[in-house]
């Protein structure tokens, strides 16, 4: 959150850790519920300051406070049964970022029923692959756009390189959802690609997210779940080179040292040390640090037997 | 898998199992406190592959010295180019000769080399077994005795490598002075409760002061 410019990113973030939609009710308190986890021990009154060095540009500082001097009365709309808890007063939410000489101040407030935000900079494009973001409807709709705009085709080519059974991917209309079906060798009737194994709806979450999001970032969150380990080169090898074709930026978080030493083979291939990097991240008391470690420096960790993680 | 996380500020790389036991008992019985001994596994060429990797080995953000411990064998000064070699490509600090200690801004730990063995700070030509065999024919002089017939009849002595000769001679001491395995690895030879190797002995003097001095030494 610290590294970028939105409140949007805290909703984004919510959103990928499963609390789903968010509904107000008449008061003050249901407002801030939505932002109560944000703050040490829960105090809202205190606010809260995050911060960060990184080697680019430096110290950055988010802080997260309400803003006391501004505070409004909503009437929010409602039958008799809201009467009584339909008007209260809030104040609006701060996110200042401060970045070397500067600063983003925004803010989240109530108006017509509806969160929003002002002053916020744009969200760099980001998508997350997490098994709370893995679903198919999710994976049927980016299907779908990409299918608008003839690109489906490379996701359907891309499966078939590690799932050769799988003939042809398509969106189907299923009780007014679109869902995806796949035709598969020896079938006759396509299946829902949502009862296929889970490796292989991920790795297609993943291409769709990687097709989809030209230029941007993919993070995947335990990459390694899922997938059988003698699959998990060919698929990361799939996975990078997707990623190297779109210019997408792939960030993945794994506990798994199986996981790290099938990565090898691929970090070894068309000069993929300067490129590939292992962040580390630890904990030195009540601070976390990332430490970069080089491709080369990884590679030779991993055939060292070092532990890494 | 191999290795073990750093835990240490301290860490002394050395070629294999031998001379990681080595070390390990030597600070242990000399009372030397905040090292860590870690092996390359690939002898004397290792060096490359293991500083390459360290700084992405879990808890290496705490080292604050690394002794590089490696044998002389026939040709001291070649023996060390290989060592210098070695950590230059893997770019960490490179001391110009053996026992200085370099810092370098760049790296978090400073690195000194020990050329195995030396005298008065001066390399000479062997390995850790040329040290080891002065702690164990003291501890058994009559097989020791024998030895000497052993490798004269069976030729031993006439072997080009100096290095190779004690450690056949160490080989046939310890196998002959533990009935309970006459195969007993090196490395479980070195502890001090199988009263094998005394290393207490005066010939490891050296190596423990120089160890016992290193922290101090970093600036």
């Amino acid at each position: 959150m610290a590294g970028g410019g939105s409140p949007e990113i805290y909703f984004r973030i919510r959103n990928w850790r499963g609390f789903g939609d968010y509904r107000l009710q008449g008061s003050r308190d249901s407002f801030e519920s939505l932002f109560r986890d944000l703050f040490f021990e829960f105090d809202q009154k205190s606010g809260a300051v995050i911060r960060l060095t990184d080697s680019n540009i430096g110290d950055r500082s988010l802080r997260i406070y309400y803003g006391e001097d501004e505070p409004y009365t909503l009437q929010l709309k409602g039958g008799a049964a809201m009467a009584e808890t339909s008007t209260f007063s809030i104040q609006p939410l701060h996110f200042k970022w401060k970045a070397k000489e500067k600063i983003v101040d925004t803010k989240v407030y109530i108006e017509e029923n509806q969160l929003k935000i002002s002053g916020a900079q744009e969200v760099y494009p980001i998508h997350l692959i997490s098994p709370l973001t893995v679903n198919s409807a999710f994976s049927a709709q980016r299907f779908s756009e990409l299918s608008k705009s003839n690109r489906h085709q490379q996701v359907t080519e891309a499966v078939r390189e590690l799932f050769p059974a799988v003939r042809e991917i398509t969106t189907e209309a299923i009780g007014g959802d679109i869902m995806l079906y796949a035709a598969l060798d020896g079938i006759n009737d396509k299946i829902p690609v949502a009862v296929l194994s889970g490796g292989m709806n991920k790795y297609l979450a993943l291409i769709l997210s990687i097709f989809s999001n030209r230029g941007g970032v993919v993070l995947v969150d335990e990459i390694e779940n899922g997938f059988y380990y003698k699959f998990q080169t060919p698929m990361l090898r799939s996975i990078v080179k997707f990623c190297e074709q779109e210019n997408v930026q792939l960030i993945a978080s794994t506990h798994s040292y199986e996981l790290l030493q099938s990565l090898i083979p691929v970090v070894e291939e068309a000069d993929r040390e300067e490129t590939f990097s292992l962040l580390r991240v630890f904990r030195d008391g009540n601070r976390s640090e990332v430490k970069y470690i080089r491709g080369s420096s990884y590679k030779a960790a991993l055939e060292q037997g070092f532990e890494v993680r | 898998m191999g290795a073990t996380s750093i835990s240490s500020e301290f860490l002394i790389v050395c070629e294999g199992d031998g001379d990681v036991a080595f070390f390990r008992h030597l600070c242990e019985v000399r009372g030397i406190q905040g090292f860590q001994a870690e092996r390359t596994g690939g002898g004397n060429a290792g060096f490359l592959r293991y500083f390459k990797g360290l700084p992405a080995q879990s808890g290496a953000e705490r080292l604050k010295g690394v002794v590089v411990a490696s044998d002389n064998d026939d040709t001291p000064d070649a023996s060390f180019k290989l060592i210098r070699d070695q950590l230059k490509k893997a770019k960490v600090p490179a001391p110009d000769n053996p026992l200085e200690t370099v810092k370098w801004a760049a790296c978090d730990f400073a690195v000194t080399v020990l050329m195995i063995p030396f005298v008065n700070g001066a390399s000479q030509k062997g390995c850790l077994e040329t040290l080891l065999l002065q702690s164990v024919t003291a501890r058994f002089p009559a097989i020791n005795q024998c030895a000497d017939s052993y490798l004269d009849c069976a030729g031993v002595n006439g072997w080009a490598n100096a290095g190779s000769i004690a450690k056949m001679r160490l080989r046939s001491i310890l196998s002959a002075a533990w009935a309970e395995d006459p195969y007993l690895g090196l490395q479980w030879a070195m502890n001090p409760t199988k009263d094998l190797i005394p290393l207490q002995h005066r010939c490891f003097d050296e190596i423990a002061e120089f160890l016992r001095a290193f922290p101090g030494g970093i600036h």
